[in-house]
């Protein structure tokens, strides 16, 4: 056997071999990327469910140094200023969504637009959370379930414009064509024709913005504040889940971080439902993208 | 009446027109918006401290002096943990989902990934504090210290506490984001790019690393910035466990505090005055940083963004 | 020994080495070649076949149109589609055999199984064999990049990296062991055999995609041939080009098959005709006719043959 053969089979050895360690490693980033996840989940399981329990779901926070009590109006509260957050951001949103992909496909106002709801999708929540501070409580003088609100459906804008943006343009030219070409007005076409056909994505667009939502801290810890009672009109402070998780999580109590869990494992639960629905709403109704 | 009819239709087109665009402001308005509540709101902190208050160490309330340093450097340092932890290990798990996994598992896995991206961060908190933070004080940081004790990175008595947790934390919270827009990056690259490479006798790895990895760096460079500017930002779970001291120490087992911790702490509590201005000049930092490395990366590498909104879906296999 | 040493010692006198080292890569048996113990045993994943010995000594004595290639009842199939159905073809070396056919007949099918491209493509699934040098390129013991190192492949559209004109041509010799004034004149002589080196001998440091779309099609079969294949297939080398460029390439390929044996697929039957010394005619996943060029576009048996070569069956 020659020289350059002989160099390149010693050489190739090496090579396969390196394939075959860097692939391996490459199958370890997997694992090490699934640890975090698996513990997360299971911790938030195992010591959720243990604290979780009729009081749990049914009643307000005990006073300080009682034992007992639950997170019931932290649940209420949180669905609360979520919904009203949707409410606020979820038509103007649509409505943003709509004009991207209908009438601002390439003009200037439609990229920049489209280039700022991105831009602002990577804003910090506690930066949305002083801008509503500053917006909302400082001018009306109270932390409130508004004021959250505000903050919350800040953030919702901007992603649901994308999404929904994203899932009109799914909807194919041709049944816009033909639905024009029946005489009727773009808008008419819009609302009846385009809004039906895309409704499945714009629906998963919107329950993945709510899920988020229900996640966040940082922007409700100074504009809906807290409160240990049930919710008291939307111009008062009001408690949310997230917020209650973290006061309890922090707080020096083995029964206030037993209820720390309960309440994550309520959260989790309800966000990864709406993830996991809206996922296979998606790919249910939509196949695959290919 | 025909023309009556006409000029309905016209009116309607109008008015619907003008509601979806006047919806489009409100996202152009919102970002001005973030612009000039913040610049307003923390311009007396401004005057008075000019740049002394991103060089200042002093954080005192009582005698109104605000200096920010302690609050950046720890920004700063936890945010790079977390990228020298995450950055390897996003890229290697979108390389395997792009160019090594079975449809299958690719799937199975990008699921797993997106359930981690939406885990809210106050629940990365809660694990971190009650798992993550006795790991690392009972196993990470001992272990660190035996081996590489001799840098000053891993000197000082094992809290649990502080930069070193924050960051593992952090790399665990960004990962999805960065492993998405990686993934995004490696579909740009051509099928021919790799069938070039394997036709000329590579193996598989050295067709990642020669030929696909090396394609769209900016695209992969693009995906490790935004990853960056979600750790800079990133404030519930790095709160719970970095300690809330705000120190500038070089070791990264003591505790740390960063800017948006010390707003989640602080801003509550806040009257008004002075103190006011200089938390949301604080804020107003993170805004700018945040918002110039997107604006930065967006501007220079076209992404694929829908990923950014965490809607990830499933995509043609690469292999 | 095989047919390429033979060839190749007949062409130039250098080939002793080169030939040798072709031949190890595809075969590197025991059997065949003398190498040190430990080598065969690790690297006979690839490469352990018995057979290669007689096969190559029984090639040797035949003429020079011995198949190097063959296939034998190959069926292949994505997913449940059967694309080929049961294609048998024998390729003689040193020569350059054209496979034309109708659209989505299979053609480009057949070439990439030929250096297993297709491995890569989920529910890909052959049966039946190919042979190379006698050997099963799809047994379980054969690595694909020994394979491919051997049999080179040029794509329909120019592909060339993101990276310096010499970049490319020597990017597939990593792993040779190449010093690096090595990798350079092995560079120069694949830009030669591919008719590019008195374009690009002075901006050899440019990118690649600066040249024309003729231009990177010939950088592709330099940096193709610079990993000294025996095998060259090509998938519509020519269709991305405009007709001077085509021309250009179609003179290289008369050049190259006197050293390579070289398979192409062509929609043009002018070119087919000009370039080929065997036709093969595909339709459906079969193959219909396989003859010399000559008598596959004079005389052709197969009435579908001759509907298609005159164009009446497109
Ligand atoms: N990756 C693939 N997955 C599934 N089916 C495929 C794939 N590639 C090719 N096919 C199918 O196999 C059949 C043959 O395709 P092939 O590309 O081999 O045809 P062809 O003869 O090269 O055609 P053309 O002259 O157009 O290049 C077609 O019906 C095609 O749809
Ligand atoms: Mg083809």
């Amino acid at each position: 056997m020659n020289a350059a053969t002989d160099r390149y089979m010693r050489l190739y050895r090496r090579r396969k071999l390196k394939d075959q360690m860097m692939t391996a490693l490459l199958r370890l980033c997997v694992v090490l990327a699934l640890i975090p996840l698996v513990s997360i989940l299971s911790y938030v399981t195992w010591r959720g469910i243990g604290a979780v329990n009729l009081d749990f779901l049914m009643k307000t926070p005990a006073p300080v140094g009682a034992s007992g009590g639950g997170m019931a109006n932290s649940i209420v509260g949180s669905g609360i200023v979520v919904g009203l957050a949707a409410l606020m951001g979820i038509p103007v949103g649509v409505l943003a969504g709509i004009y991207l992909a209908e009438y601002g496909r390439n003009n200037l106002f439609g990229k920049v637009v489209r280039f700022l709801a991105d831009v602002l999708q990577g804003i910090p929540s506690i930066v949305v959370g002083i801008v509503a501070f500053t917006l909302v409580v400082l001018p009306m003088q109270t932390f409130s379930a508004f004021a959250g609100a505000v903050a919350l459906s800040m953030m919702l804008v901007p992603f649901v414009a994308r999404t929904a943006e994203e899932a009109i343009l799914t909807v194919s030219d041709d049944i816009r064509e033909a639905a024009m070409a029946l005489g009727q007005p773009r808008w008419r076409v819009i609302l009846s024709v385009i809004l039906h056909a895309a409704r499945g994505a714009l629906v998963t667009g919107a329950m993945l913005g709510i899920a988020r939502l229900a996640g966040e801290t940082a922007p409700l810890l100074f504009t809906a504040l807290n409160n240990r009672f049930w919710h008291q009109g939307l111009l008062a402070p009001i408690s949310t889940l997230t917020v209650q998780v973290y006061t309890y999580a922090i707080a020096p109590f083995d029964d206030w971080n037993a209820q720390a869990w309960a309440g994550a494992f309520v959260l989790l639960t309800l966000i990864l439902l709406t993830n996991v629905v809206a996922r296979t709403l998606a790919r249910s109704k939509y196949g695959e993208r290919s | 009446m025909t023309h009556e009819k006409l000029e309905t239709a016209k009116l309607g087109e109008l008015a619907f027109r003008g509601a979806t665009a006047a919806a489009a402001s409100s996202i152009l308005a919102l970002a001005a918006v973030y612009a000039v509540q913040m610049t307003t709101n923390s311009w007396e902190s401004i005057v008075r401290f000019g740049w002394d208050f991103v060089t200042g160490t002093a954080w005192d309330p009582v005698s109104d002096v605000y200096g920010a340093l302690p609050f950046i450097w720890g920004t700063v340092v936890s945010s790079l943990v977390a990228l020298v932890l995450a950055v390897p290990l996003s890229i290697g798990l979108a390389a395997y989902l792009s160019e090594v996994a079975p449809v299958r598992i690719r799937r199975i896995v990008e699921f797993f990934v997106e359930l981690l991206a939406a885990i809210p961060s106050v629940v990365y908190g809660l694990w971190g504090i009650f798992v993550l933070v006795p790991f690392v004080r009972e196993h990470v940081q001992p272990f660190l210290q035996n081996t590489l004790g001799f840098l000053p990175l891993f000197q000082g008595p094992p809290f649990g506490y502080g930069m070193l947790t924050a960051g593992i934390l952090l790399a665990i919270m960004i990962l999805p984001i960065i492993t998405s827009l990686t993934r995004e990056a490696l579909h740009a690259v051509p099928i021919a790019q790799r069938e070039a490479s394997l036709a000329l006798g590579s193996t598989r790895w050295e067709t990642i690393r020669h030929a696909v990895l090396p394609y769209n760096k900016s695209g992969i460079i693009a995906a490790i910035v935004l990853g960056l500017g979600r750790a800079l930002g990133e404030t519930m779970a790095v709160t719970m466990v970095i300690g809330n001291v705000p120190l500038i120490s070089p070791s990264l087992f003591m505790p740390g505090q960063t800017v948006a911790s010390l707003l989640a702490n602080e801003f509550a509590e806040v009257s008004g005055g002075l103190y006011l201005s200089a938390l949301t000049e604080l804020g107003l930092l993170l805004f700018g940083v945040t918002f110039i490395l997107n604006v930065v990366t967006r501007l220079f590498v076209p992404l694929v963004s829908r990923k950014v909104g965490g809607a990830a879906e499933g995509r043609r296999q690469l292999t | 020994m095989n047919l390429f040493e033979q060839r190749r010692v007949n062409e130039n006198g250098r080939a002793g080495s080169v030939a040798v080292g072709s031949r190890a890569m595809t075969l590197g048996s025991a059997a065949v070649a003398p190498a040190p113990a430990a080598d065969i045993a690790e690297v006979s994943s690839s490469m352990r076949a018995a057979s290669g010995a007689s096969a190559g000594a029984a090639a040797r004595a035949q003429t020079s149109t011995a198949p190097i290639i063959a296939a034998e009842n190959l069926r292949t199939y994505y997913g449940h589609n059967e694309v080929l159905k049961g294609v048998s073809l024998k390729l003689p070396q040193r020569s350059l055999t054209a496979l034309i056919g109708p659209s989505g007949c299979g053609k480009t099918t057949f070439l990439r199984t030929l250096n297993r491209m297709n491995d890569h493509i989920p529910g890909f699934r052959v049966e039946g064999k190919v042979l190379v040098d006698g050997r099963d390129i799809y047994a379980p013991d054969v690595d694909p990049v020994l394979l491919r190192r051997r049999v080179g492949m040029v794509f329909q559209r120019p592909n060339p990296f993101p990276l310096s004109i010499l970049a490319n041509v020597t990017w597939g010799l990593r792993g040779h062991g190449l010093s690096r004034k090595e990798q350079r004149e092995r560079a120069e002589e694949s830009l030669m055999k591919a008719g590019l080196w008195d374009e690009v001998k002075d901006r050899l440091k440019e990118p690649a995609l600066r040249l024309s779309g003729g231009q990177q099609q010939r950088l592709c079969i330099a940096r193709a041939l610079a990993v000294r294949p025996d095998i060259l297939l090509m998938d519509e080398p020519t269709s991305a080009l405009d007709p001077r460029a085509s021309t250009k390439i179609e003179e290289l390929m008369l050049e190259l098959k006197k050293e390579y044996t070289v398979v192409l697929v062509s929609h043009n039957m002018h070119q087919a005709r000009r370039v080929s010394d065997q036709c093969a005619f595909f339709l459906h996943g079969e193959v219909v006719e396989y003859g010399p060029t000559e008598q596959v576009f004079e005389n052709p048996q197969d009435e579908r043959t001759s509907a298609y070569v005159s164009g009446r069956l497109g």
